[in-house]
């Protein structure tokens, strides 16, 4: 049977970048998977939040995302109408244990398809203190009419990831 | 990459149907991952899923769900297991929820069976639901169901196999 997860592009950045882009993505796939080691570099910050455009269009997209946050507790919170897929995950920040990388998952099912995307997001950032080590299980939707995607732009929320972070694309096909 | 995460079986229903069945499923990986883009036909229903067509009380599920809330659902002694518990399945056209769903050690027969369903019905619920059937019986048929309803025409279902080494 024929081996159907298969690594599309991987980039592990060599110098601070604002933004990362997987481009021509094929469409020979049915599903997509994205794992990122990431890193920023928003002064003052513990963590920040990952956007991403699909095609770089600007919308219509919006989320729900719970998280944890050490001792400081747990929320959810939905984002809706905005210009970027808004709860894409978190990296660390500045100001986390150094030599920390966060971990993040996104599936992204039937990217091929006119469907509405509905993406699953799993993020953690870990950091060697009782606060501000955060956890999310998050939903983000792209609607509206969509198209097949073939560009994945993943920027932040503020400030740029740093050196070796890494972003992994994956194609899964279901035959 | 080594060959461990191959496809066993997919569909995609080309009409509305009540319940997609995975049988025969081979003993020859250590996990599965099921992965459905699915909606119903009518509103608030929810997935159903159930191993070897056992319908015996043997069933639990705990569920961490986020809407507009936090909320935490604890079911036992259940007869199937429930795949999410906050928003129901989407119910408009082009409109579908994502479900991915890890079965560890499907085919061991000395533990009972474990899953983890993550969520992500359309922008507005997220969920992470632990279950497990109380049963060692190795897992040959996966059936999927809905509380009511049916899954609507193309509603997608794959099973994939993940081996070890």
């Amino acid at each position: 049977m024929a081996t159907t997860y298969t690594l599309i592009s991987a980039t592990t950045l060599n110098t601070t970048s604002a933004s990362v882009v997987f481009s021509s993505i094929p469409a020979t796939y049915d599903d997509l998977l994205v794992n990122i080691s990431g890193r920023g570099n928003n002064t003052g910050a513990f963590y920040t939040n990952i956007r991403v455009q699909c095609n770089s269009a600007t919308g219509t997209y919006s989320a729900t995302f719970i998280y944890g946050l050490g001792s400081d507790g747990n929320s959810v919170i939905t984002t809706t109408g905005t210009t970027v897929l808004p709860r894409m995950g978190y990296v660390n920040g500045p100001d986390a244990t150094a030599s920390t990388f966060s971990n993040v998952e996104i599936y992204i099912p039937r990217y091929t398809t006119s469907i509405n995307k509905s993406i699953y997001v799993a993020s953690v950032t870990e950091n060697n203190q009782t606060l501000n080590a955060i956890t999310t299980s998050a939903s983000n939707y792209w609607s509206g009419t969509t198209p097949a995607i073939t560009s994945l732009t993943f920027t932040t929320s503020e400030g740029s990831y740093v050196s070796d972070s890494s972003f992994c694309l994956y194609g899964i096909k279901n035959s | 990459m080594p060959a461990t995460y191959e496809p066993i079986a997919s569909q995609t229903l080309v009409s509305n149907t009540a319940t997609v069945t995975f049988s025969s499923i081979p003993a020859t990986y250590t996990d599965l991952i099921l992965v459905l883009s699915i909606r119903n036909t009518q509103a608030n229903t929810y997935p159903l899923m159930r191993f070897n067509s056992d319908s015996s009380a043997v069933y639990s599920v705990s569920a961490l769900t986020g809407t507009t809330t936090i909320n935490f659902y604890r079911a036992n002694n259940q007869t199937s297991m429930n795949l999410n518990y906050s928003n129901a399945l989407p119910s408009t056209a082009s409109e579908f929820a994502t479900f991915i769903v890890n079965i560890q050690s499907y085919s061991n027969i000395s533990r009972n069976k474990p899953i983890l369903s993550k969520v992500a019905n359309l922008g507005s619920a997220t969920e992470i639901v632990a279950g497990l059937w109380r049963n060692t019986n190795a897992i040959n048929t996966i059936s999927l169901t809905c509380d009511a309803g049916t899954y609507a025409t193309d509603s997608a279902f794959t099973l994939f196999g993940i081996q070890a080494a």
